[in-house]
């Protein structure tokens, strides 16, 4: 198990999953291990932040490890709810949409269908606050991200980027292809989870209007 | 009581230590891009470190306050003003930090603190998503600000004799530094913290820990030199130089990235990130400054040139322990002054 430091005040370990990555993330945040700043879950791994002032770095590569060690079992779903995104796709809310299909060699009902019949995983969030990959997008809708980004994507915009889908919180520049716009929103520093979307969340989208 | 906006400054916002647990959300940790600056500034008006101050980047505002108050300028220095060093100004002043010089960033720490709401724990200001600060925004002409409710006039240090340096017509001289001895001996030009000041702002090379990418590249990110690139902002130094051509193909998955993380583009120009740094980056990382040399890093020009070193990670651990010890000492001494 390779702990690759990132710096001086940060080390990240590879896990098997992403669902293994969230527990030890989980886990390090509850037991509140003095000088553990935080912990990050993105992807199959886990990124720890530490103070080393306060904690000494092999403690805090013992620890981790141990932590990685216990949790070797898939551990069981908290709560298998999907969070359901409505979506309307294509016209001007979706102005790829033509492109994804013809890609994937399918009509556009076909993959706005596939694109619903999906339920996806939060893999990471990161790129903009509330900005979540999604993964488990079927390899028929995986579209490289266009060759020119956009300076501007509208907030709300839901995408297609190689081999995740996602929607943008925010309007800003982004490369992925645009299928569809939802009125969700992704992140409202007011609400008690100021992000929708966490790690190992699942995700469905369901068109609408 | 009130600091009013005359002219806004470059880009001027409300910053404090920023949000340490946003990133599980997507949130850069944010505050300061110079954290050792705004800490000792805060500590030098009697704040907790974590206050929020005004963060004046390049060409910082004029400020009028409408009462007497404590302040210090840390970091990058104002012209006029003595910096790292407590000051009091009288009602009506004049506070001109137009001219900003050895540095980037310049914090002016008020006592009591800036008052703003607090958002997700942290008064910093995210300007990309309008967060936090006043109104998510930079400062504009004709804003008001006012420290903290709890802030009062009979704070530490505001007893005794004070008032503006005789002689001395312009309105910035009026700042007088606070009379009471503060714990190193001031030096001209550089303020009583000159001893730390050289260690921490000094010129030799940029020490780095190898990045995961670190043996990918043509060249080696030690040899040779880098220029600043005036494109650089609070989310990242931009450098310039012989480009740095990565040696395999490969795209990499997104992954987490950290204020210090040295990123690589394909067009080869190294990115040091800062304080405003999107929490994942899919770029590859050569290398990361070491925590206790990343304020240099921040203050560094447009124009200048800077080299990097590679350190151990047990050497770096050992710098940012003795730096923590050093800053705790400081923090003691300057709190046992202003009493």
């Amino acid at each position: 198990m390779r702990i690759i430091p990132l710096g001086d005040s940060a080390v990240t370990i590879q896990l098997s999953s992403p669902d293994r990555a969230r527990a030890v993330a989980g886990a390090l945040k509850t037991q509140q291990l003095p000088g553990v700043i935080d912990a990050l879950a993105a992807f199959a791994g886990v990124t720890v932040y530490y103070d080393s002032a306060e904690l000494k770095y092999c403690h805090l590569c013992d620890w981790i490890k141990k932590l990685a060690h216990a949790m070797s079992e898939e551990p069981a779903l908290e709560d298998s709810r999907s969070v359901e995104i409505p979506v309307r796709y294509g016209g001007d809310a979706g102005p790829d949409l033509a492109d994804v299909s013809r890609a994937a060699g399918l009509s556009v009902a076909e993959v706005i269908a596939l694109h619903q019949a999906t339920e996806y995983v939060v893999l990471a969030v990161g790129f903009m606050p509330g900005f979540a990959y999604l993964g488990g997008l079927p390899d028929v809708l995986q579209t490289p991200r266009r060759r020119t980004p956009r300076t501007i994507v509208p907030a709300g915009s839901v995408g297609i980027g190689g081999m995740y889908t996602g929607v943008y919180p925010f309007a800003s520049p982004g490369g992925w292809n645009l299928i569809g716009q939802t009125d969700a929103v992704l992140f409202d520093p007011n609400r008690s989870s100021a992000a929708l979307f966490q790690v190992g969340q699942r995700v469905r989208f369901v068109a609408r209007g | 009581m009130s600091i009013d906006v005359l002219h806004p400054g470059a880009f001027t916002t409300i910053q404090d230590l920023g949000r340490p647990r946003g990133r599980s959300m997507g949130l850069p940790v944010g505050g300061a891009a110079d954290s050792l600056a705004l800490r000792v500034a805060n500590w030098l008006v009697g704040n907790d470190e974590n206050a929020a101050a005004i963060e004046c980047r390049l060409i910082g505002p004029q400020l009028r306050f409408t009462h007497e108050t404590m302040v210090a300028i840390c970091g990058a220095r104002a012209r006029g003003f003595p910096h790292w060093q407590s000051l009091v100004g009288k009602a009506g002043e004049l506070l001109d930090l137009s001219h900003l010089v050895d540095g980037v960033y310049a914090y002016l720490a008020v006592a009591g603190g800036i008052d703003v709401p607090a958002v997700l724990d942290s008064r910093s200001t995210d300007t990309r998503i309008a967060l936090g600060g006043l109104h998510g925004r930079a400062l504009q002409k004709g804003d008001h600000l006012s420290p903290s409710p709890s802030y009062s006039g009979e704070r530490a240090g505001m007893r005794g004799e004070r008032g503006a340096v005789a002689g001395a017509p312009e309105a910035s001289k009026r700042f007088a530094p606070h009379p009471s001895p503060l714990p190193f001996e001031y030096k001209r030009e550089r303020g009583p913290y000159r001893v730390h000041f050289e260690s921490w702002y000094g010129g030799s090379p940029i020490r780095v820990i190898r990045g995961e990418q670190w043996d990918e590249f043509s060249r080696s990110l030690v040899d040779g030199t880098f220029d600043v690139s005036s494109k650089s902002d609070r989310m990242g130094v931009r450098l310039s130089g012989v480009p740095l051509l990565r040696t395999q193909p490969s795209e990499l998955p997104s992954g987490p990235v950290t204020p210090g993380t040295i990123q690589v583009p394909p067009d080869g120009n190294p990115i040091v990130l800062l304080a405003d740094a999107q929490t994942l980056g899919g770029y590859p990382k050569i290398a990361h400054v070491i925590s206790v040399d990343l304020p240099r890093v921040s203050q560094i020009r447009a124009g200048a040139t800077i080299q990097f070193t590679e350190v151990s990670l047990d050497e770096a651990h050992d710098l940012h322990r003795r730096r923590t010890k050093e800053l705790a000492m400081l923090k003691y001494a300057i709190r046992e002054k202003l009493q």
